[in-house]
């Protein structure tokens, strides 16, 4: 074996974690900054307006953040448990600096209002070739590991970590199909219900896919590590996976319900959603019970504190999802902030909760040192990041079921009770409140930054070796 | 009786249903899967000295003399 073959690359792995963090960081402050500007309209200057600025904010956060945090973690996990080193670095590195040209090109053009106006996917048809060409690698690089593993098993979280690659090229491609009409204006090749049933088969598997099975396979490696204990039950994995596979892909209606798509459709999606709940709490189940008989680990262990809360916000907002598809009670929530009060207890009690654990474990062992610089600050960052979702998620319930219900308030001659301007009044207090929760989160990023660039300074940075694993004979 | 593309939709999501029942029973169902699973719940823990190399506690070096 020559000497690149014998050591893990963690190279790319280091790159995309250090990226997560820092995108993480960018992502967030236009968050903090978008809600700063519901606050203070005065604060919407020249075309760095809330227009501009939300899109560049769920783009940021996604992909940027999110999608470093997946491609870092699943080309840790990969290699470790098919005990083989990346297939292809070279491809490897395209994958890391073709994604970060993406996010780049997503940071200039988003703010200059170049935009395919579909929510999630506003980027133009140049960067989406751009992102298809770099998904595919992504895949090559994956798949080509998983080919060459020295193990006759594939572990569940690379199974989640492939579905997710797999469903998102085919999400984006289709999703994607537009008619250039010069280089930064294009228009959807689909037209009318057909469009909007399409964008939202598209978005809700974004949510399914991307934003779960991807950080799915990263806790069923990060949970069991950091515990010290192998998966509560393997074979409820095993289910868990096939029955997301197999229900996921049908939830998309309900972002459409009481419009033009057929009502018949509308119900499918809404009980499609409904059965998700199932699969969705057996692997919430599965994670947490993974530390039975270690429940003492949580008390000390803030790596464990956020991979286990991270879950319980899983179980949540799993709950809430289902709940909210049912029509009847969509009719109030939609497009109220209880919807954005959902999202971001998905977004950042599960999504940027569990990649922080994930992180934080990663960090010393990608820089050659026993433990994080400070493990006292990764408890302050648990807790400001906890209060922060707290305040956050609360102050959008009660606005959002107060603005469901003016809007829904009729005088005895049918006139509308409430004008729109009444319910924004309103909402003002619920929107300062929104604005300290993500003020408290995003200060936790930066605790982050902080102790991460305090342990990667003076770190020896060497590659793990590949051994084979303990028992085996080559 | 002609068959229409709409019963071709009943026949797919009958025999999805089917295939993950199929899935649920190989998965709880068959003892043979057991032996396999633990094996695989077990792959996250089989590298230990690697894990000792990327926490800085021995070097590359070492591992290569020792194994």
């Amino acid at each position: 074996m020559s000497e690149t073959q014998s050591a893990y690359n963690y190279k790319v792995v280091r790159q995309f974690t250090v990226m997560a963090v820092v995108w993480g960081i960018v992502g967030m402050l236009v968050g903090v900054i978008i809600a700063a500007q519901l606050v203070w309209p005065d604060l919407n200057i020249g075309f760095l307006h809330f227009g501009r600025l939300r899109p560049l904010h769920t783009n940021a956060v996604i992909f940027a953040f999110g999608g470093c945090a997946l491609m870092g973690t699943s080309f840790y996990v990969v290699q470790r448990t098919c005990h083989t080193r990346i297939f292809c670095d070279k491809l490897a590195a395209f994958t890391f600096w073709g994604w970060q040209l993406v996010i780049v090109l997503a940071a200039i053009t988003l703010p200059l209002g170049i935009t395919s106006g579909k929510e999630y996917a506003e980027l133009e048809w140049p960067i989406d070739i751009l992102i298809a060409v770099v998904w595919v690698s992504y895949a090559i690089v994956f798949f080509g590991t998983i080919f060459k593993r020295k193990v006759s098993h594939i572990y569940v979280a690379n199974w989640f970590y492939g579905g997710f690659i797999l469903a998102v090229a085919l999400l984006h491609i289709v999703n994607s199909v537009a008619i250039p009409v010069s280089l930064t204006k294009s228009y959807s090749a689909y037209a009318g219900v057909q469009d909007a049933m399409i964008q939202w088969w598209y978005g809700h598997n974004a949510v399914g896919f991307f934003l779960t099975a991807g950080f799915l396979g990263m806790m069923y490696y990060f949970v069991p590590k950091q515990a010290e204990r192998p998966v509560y039950s393997y074979r409820l994995s095993v289910v868990h996976f096939w029955a997301l596979i197999f229900t996921y892909m049908w939830a998309g209606p309900h972002h459409l319900h009481y419009t033009a798509l057929p009502d018949w459709t509308q119900s499918l999606g809404m009980i499609f959603s409904l059965i998700l709940l199932a699969p969705s709490w057996g692997g919430m189940i599965n994670g947490i019970m993974t530390l039975s008989g270690a429940w003492h680990k949580l008390r000390d262990d803030p790596i464990l504190k956020f991979l286990i809360t991270s879950l319980s916000f899983y179980g949540m907002s799993t709950f809430e999802g289902p709940m909210m598809s049912i029509k009847t009670v969509n009719a109030l929530s939609h497009y109220t902030d209880w919807t954005i009060g959902h999202v971001h207890s998905g977004a950042l009690g599960w999504v940027a909760m569990v990649s922080i654990g994930a992180i934080y474990y990663l960090l010393p062992r990608l820089f050659g040192k026993p433990e994080m610089h400070s493990v006292k600050l990764i408890t302050v960052h648990f807790w400001v990041s906890t209060i922060g979702i707290v305040l956050y998620i609360a102050s959008m319930w009660i606005s959002g079921v107060m603005q469901g219900l003016m809007w829904r308030t009729v005088n005895s001659d049918g006139t509308l009770a409430y004008s729109f301007v009444e319910s924004v009044k309103v909402s003002y207090p619920f929107w300062g409140i929104r604005l300290m929760g993500g003020v408290l989160f995003l200060s936790g990023m930066l605790i982050m930054a902080y102790n991460m660039a305090k342990t990667m300074a003076g770190g020896k940075a060497e590659d793990a070796p590949v051994l084979l694993p303990a028992g085996h004979h080559a | 009786m002609d068959i229409t593309i709409n019963d071709l939709r009943s026949v797919v999501t009958v025999v999805s249903l089917l295939t993950f029942l199929g899935i649920v029973w190989w998965a709880y169902g068959l003892k043979s899967s057991q032996k396999r699973f633990e094996e695989a719940a077990n792959l996250p823990f089989t590298d230990v000295d690697a894990e000792r190399v990327e926490l800085g506690l021995s070097s590359r070096e070492e591992q290569r003399k020792t194994s």
